[in-house]
């Protein structure tokens, strides 16, 4: 099966990067590298969240974070509160159907109000900024600016025995089971019906709308599913780090997010999932001033894509094609999301 | 309250409205959503950090902040913004979210995380209102109060604002009739940008200034701008101080942080439900 479009050398490069990524700890055997990559694929799940909302259904949620951090903070208040194999089940759907709740909530009180776009992304900003400053002063239940701690790893009882993930090498496994079914789920979701309505939205709501697709109830599904993903991402950050704190809602860790989707390529799954896991094992094993010179290179990097590659680096491929027949650089290349005909007039030099 | 607290209220609304007029120029004229706005109100702070660092007059600073931080906005409209017209995808919001990150981490790596302190150029308090306040303060919100007041003579007296005012309705029209719209929008983008950067210079000497200060000044004008209407410049000075007003006034009975979730969820209110602005009869929307 192949798992995402574009040339099969690029799936295969990818593929082997997922495979070193796997083997590379089992080599180390070292706690650390444990942790850093199971962040790392905490990350890339949130990757897909957004790549399923922005780069399929084509609706800009400025704050992808949401849904990541609601999940964390549920996984750890929930999990703490009620220990043991009934208390992961309980942590794991909180942690999933909050955010996925949260996400459809504010995507169906908005969209249904008429709000779209920028109005849309200022309203998700909000509603992160919102959440940030109630976890900072909900101290009793959130722990405040120190963050919660004591946070609970997974343990699943069959038949009398307790499957525990309580270490970092288990529960990096664990977390890669997650993230393979997770994105499985995705290619599935995509390929499928759904998938070519939320696509058709992306292209033109009004056409949808026209062939009889309802575009506010796929549009809050689509983000009730991105909701969910976060949730399933901030799952397996919280007890990775083992601190959850307000700065899962910060506004530079969704601006990563979307250089993840952008330098992945937004609308392919397999890229943003691949590009979140190389470019946040980079930040995590940078410290100092270093780490601070790599995040303005992804900053770069990101407005580049943005400027002159709207498909992501995965349109690079767009570039060689052009080469082979125009033997020159495209000045710039046309963006997959045709114009719209009857666009708006706005200052078109 | 006390008098302190009116000072206090009054002097926060006056750099709202401020900062909130550079941003509502720039979505005004080029329909930008400019993420960045904050990281240029942070950039004329800086610039003030680096005339005091270097010796040199204070005032000087509050001169050349708007000067640096309206021509790096001109070259960012000339470099970036201007690719992006075209687009019906968002990307220049994209573009100067990127730009906000990139400028916080450049300042981040060449002056460190740590919060600077500026002399003010005038020492001493004055007595107002039964309250001993620091007359720099009052004096920086005068002459924010003079600039906002000579913008609005710019936009609604002179032949420059006059083409302004007609790129902001139909740019297609307006350059159809002999504006050039190009070295409006550049010089709109830097107008907004040093609106920003000189508030940032006038606040620097009571504020803390650190790289990461923009982002609050930017989700505040934007607040400011959703409120009092996106493009309004009156809706902007009503909606500067609504908010600013409102959460200086606020978070003396409660914490700064709950009024900031109050004014927050006001904000997404009156997006949800008068998407033209709170000043508006639920007119169309302008994006």
């Amino acid at each position: 099966m192949r798992l995402a479009r574009g040339p099969r050398w690029a799936s295969a490069l990818a593929l082997l990067a997922v495979c070193v990524a796997i083997a590379y700890p089992l080599t180390k055997n070292d706690p650390y590298w444990y942790t850093v990559l199971t962040t790392a694929v905490a990350y890339g799940v949130l990757a897909l969240s957004l790549d399923i909302l922005w780069g399929y259904t084509g609706i800009l949620n400025l704050a992808p974070v949401i849904s990541f951090g609601v999940g964390a903070y549920a996984w750890a208040i929930v999990g703490s509160h009620i220990g043991g194999s009934a208390g992961t089940w309980v942590a794991l759907c909180a942690a999933v159907l909050l955010p996925a709740l949260l996400s459809g909530v504010v995507a169906l009180v908005s969209f249904w109000a008429g709000v779209q776009e920028i109005y849309f992304a200022l309203v998700t900003l909000a509603v992160g900024l919102v959440l940030a400053q109630v976890a900072t002063v909900w101290t009793p239940v959130t722990g405040g600016s120190n963050g919660y701690l004591s946070i609970p790893f997974p343990t699943f009882g069959f038949a009398g025995a307790n499957v525990g993930f309580g270490t970092a090498n288990s529960f990096y496994f664990f977390a890669l089971g997650v993230a393979l079914v997770t994105f499985l789920a995705c290619v599935w979701l995509v390929r499928g019906r759904l998938g070519a309505v939320l696509m058709a939205i992306r292209e033109s709501d009004r056409r949808a709308q026209t062939l009889g697709y309802s575009v506010l109830r796929y549009r809050v599904l689509a983000s009730a599913i991105s909701g969910a993903l976060g949730g399933v991402a901030g799952m397996l950050y919280a007890p990775t780090t083992g601190i959850v704190d307000p700065s899962v809602f910060s506004i530079t860790l969704s601006v990563q997010v979307f250089a993840w989707v952008a330098v992945g390529g937004q609308g392919t799954l397999l890229g943003p999932l691949i590009a979140a896991v190389l470019i946040s094992v980079g930040q995590q094993t940078l410290s100092g001033s270093s780490a601070i010179a790599y995040l303005l290179v992804i900053a770069g990097l990101f407005l580049a894509i943005v400027l002159f590659l709207p498909g992501g680096l995965a349109s690079l491929r767009m570039i060689v094609k052009h080469l082979r027949f125009r033997h020159i650089l495209p000045r710039r290349l046309t963006p997959r999301r045709p114009e719209a005909p009857h666009g708006d007039p706005g200052l078109e030099p | 309250m006390n008098g302190t607290d009116v000072l206090n209220l009054v002097v926060t609304s006056v750099f709202t409205v401020q900062i909130a007029l550079g941003l509502t120029i720039i979505f005004g004229v080029m329909r930008v959503i400019n993420m960045a706005h904050g990281d240029f109100f942070m950039l004329g702070a800086f610039t003030m950090v680096t005339v005091s660092n270097s010796g040199l007059p204070v005032w000087v600073g509050i001169v050349l902040a708007p000067i640096v931080v309206g021509a790096l906005g001109a070259a960012v409209e000339r470099g970036i913004v201007r690719r992006l017209y075209g687009r019906r995808d968002l990307s220049t919001l994209l573009a100067t979210f990127a730009l906000s990150i990139a400028f916080e981490q450049l300042v981040d790596l060449i002056w460190g995380p740590q919060s600077f302190t500026v002399r003010a150029p005038i020492n001493g308090t004055v007595t107002v209102i039964g309250a001993t306040y620091p007359t720099y303060r009052l004096v920086a919100a005068g002459v924010a109060v003079l600039v906002i007041a000579a913008v609005a003579l710019l936009i609604y007296r002179t032949a420059f604002g006059i083409r302004i005012r007609a790129t902001m309705q139909d740019g297609e029209t307006a350059a159809a009739l002999g504006t050039n719209t190009h070295a409006i929008t550049s010089s709109a983008f830097g107008l907004g940008t040093a609106l920003a950067g000189l508030a940032g210079a006038l606040m620097a000497p009571f504020v803390g200034v650190n790289y990461a200060m923009g982002l609050a000044q930017t989700v505040q004008s934007f607040l400011v701008v959703i409120t009092g209407g996106m493009g309004s410049i009156g809706g902007t000075v009503g909606g500067g101080i609504l908010i600013g007003g409102g959460q200086s006034a606020l978070s003396v009975p409660l914490s700064g942080t709950v009024a900031e979730i109050l004014v927050l969820l006001l904000a997404i209110f009156v997006m949800l439900l008068r998407p033209g602005g709170i000043f508006s009869r639920g007119q169309a929307r302008t994006a």
